[in-house]
């Protein structure tokens, strides 16, 4: 039990350590505000007059590359404008249905931009296979997240020289963190 | 003088004092952040199973007595609302009027929302609250940060707590990797986990770019 519970935890934390990485220093990008850096570039499109949102995004992806998710469309005096996106790019189109003409404002996420958007990317029904691909992800890292803390719990109690110790600082975890829940929900 | 077996000895038996240390660091912060752990984890399931941001119906409604100053702007109003009510850790209210001009002002808070309407010529506020679920509060509750500063005492140690388990996760996860290839190199486990998922991370990754 002891061996299988240890490799378990060891399998888990190493094949995760990059998601949780990610996690934290996204998590420390939005709690200190660090500035996020995007590369825009502008272009101009004609495509077929007439298109709808979800035409003129399906002509984009086809034939310009654009991959993500179609988002917020909207109608304009001219015409559409749309969003594609996905966590390290954005297209916004500014389309007009009478003359085919469109405005790509392209905006490449650098590191940070692009892991904020990783952070709050979640759910498993998107158009886009690889959003849902990282929507697997997180829940596979979060059943991670609660198994190593078990399973470390386990760990640290086998260790008899370490329980003293360890129980004064989980207590206090428990203590601390039931209190300012329990404080947070009334 | 040192023979370089007795160096070598020397830094094994340094490297050894060294994975110990790295040891009991990883343990004690894990057992700070139990909680943590899983407040996290049960954060990404609610979010991965979009559970309503709030309950559709209040789950209270009250009326109180309430007269707006005669020139106050509508920000002003809802200030005075706020100390009329208080509403527990809420931070800055959203203010704006509804179809029938009515003042609504919204308190936002990690238990989900007060919703105040002032009936100016009826001289009351109507005070509807709505609870969101508890998946949602611990969703909201992993989300907040030093960053909203706007708030009250309980909500910002909160967010020092979570501030704190930032950091202790950074911490965890590269003492985690030491641990591994330190002393647990030999065993096809560490390296298998370390391969598959550095590789998921970096296809997902690119995938995403």
């Amino acid at each position: 039990m002891y061996r299988w519970i240890r490799t378990s935890h060891l399998v888990l934390g190493l094949s995760s350590a990059l998601f949780v990485l990610l996690y934290a220093v996204s998590a420390a990008q939005m709690a200190h505000r660090w500035p996020l850096t995007r590369q825009v570039t502008d272009e101009d499109l004609t495509l077929p007059a007439g298109l709808a949102a979800r035409p003129l995004s399906a002509a984009l992806m086809d034939h310009r590359g654009y991959h993500g998710e179609l988002r917020n469309p909207q109608t304009t005096p001219a015409g559409i404008r749309i969003v594609i996106a996905r966590p390290g790019a954005r297209y916004v189109v500014n389309y007009n249905a009478a003359t085919g003409q469109a405005h790509i404002r392209r905006e490449i996420f650098g590191f940070l931009a692009m892991i904020n958007q990783l952070h709050t990317l979640n759910g498993l029904h998107h158009a886009d296979l690889t959003l849902n691909a990282w929507g697997w992800a997180l829940v596979a890292f979060s059943l991670d997240l609660i198994a190593l803390g078990l399973s470390g719990i386990y760990l640290w109690f086998r260790i008899h020289i370490e329980r003293a110790i360890g129980t004064v600082l989980l207590a206090a975890n428990l203590a601390v963190s039931a209190g300012l829940l329990v404080a947070l929900r009334l | 003088m040192s023979t370089p077996q007795a160096v070598t000895k020397s830094q094994r038996s340094a490297k050894h004092a060294v994975t110990v240390w790295i040891r009991r660091l990883h343990m004690y912060l894990g057992l700070l952040n139990f909680s943590l752990l899983i407040v996290f984890g049960v954060a990404g399931l609610a979010a991965t199973a979009d559970v309503p941001e709030l309950f559709s119906e209040p789950s209270s409604v009250a009326s109180h007595p309430f007269t707006p100053p005669p020139n106050a702007s509508d920000r002003e109003v809802a200030r005075l609302i706020a100390a009329l009510i208080q509403p527990n850790h809420a931070g800055d209210p959203a203010v704006r009027r509804n179809d029938s001009n009515q003042l609504v002002t919204d308190f936002n808070s990690i238990n989900g929302r007060v919703r105040a309407t002032s009936f100016e010529s009826e001289h009351r506020v109507e005070v509807r609250t709505f609870r969101n679920s508890i998946w949602r509060f611990i969703d909201n509750a992993h989300a907040t940060t030093i960053s909203q500063r706007k708030r009250d005492s309980v909500v910002l140690a909160w967010a020092w707590y979570i501030e704190f388990s930032i950091w202790s996760l950074t911490l965890m996860a590269i003492s985690g990797v030491w641990l591994g290839i330190a002393s647990r190199w030999n065993s096809g486990w560490t390296r298998a986990s370390l391969a598959a998922g550095a590789a998921a991370f970096l296809i997902l990754y690119y995938l995403e770019r």
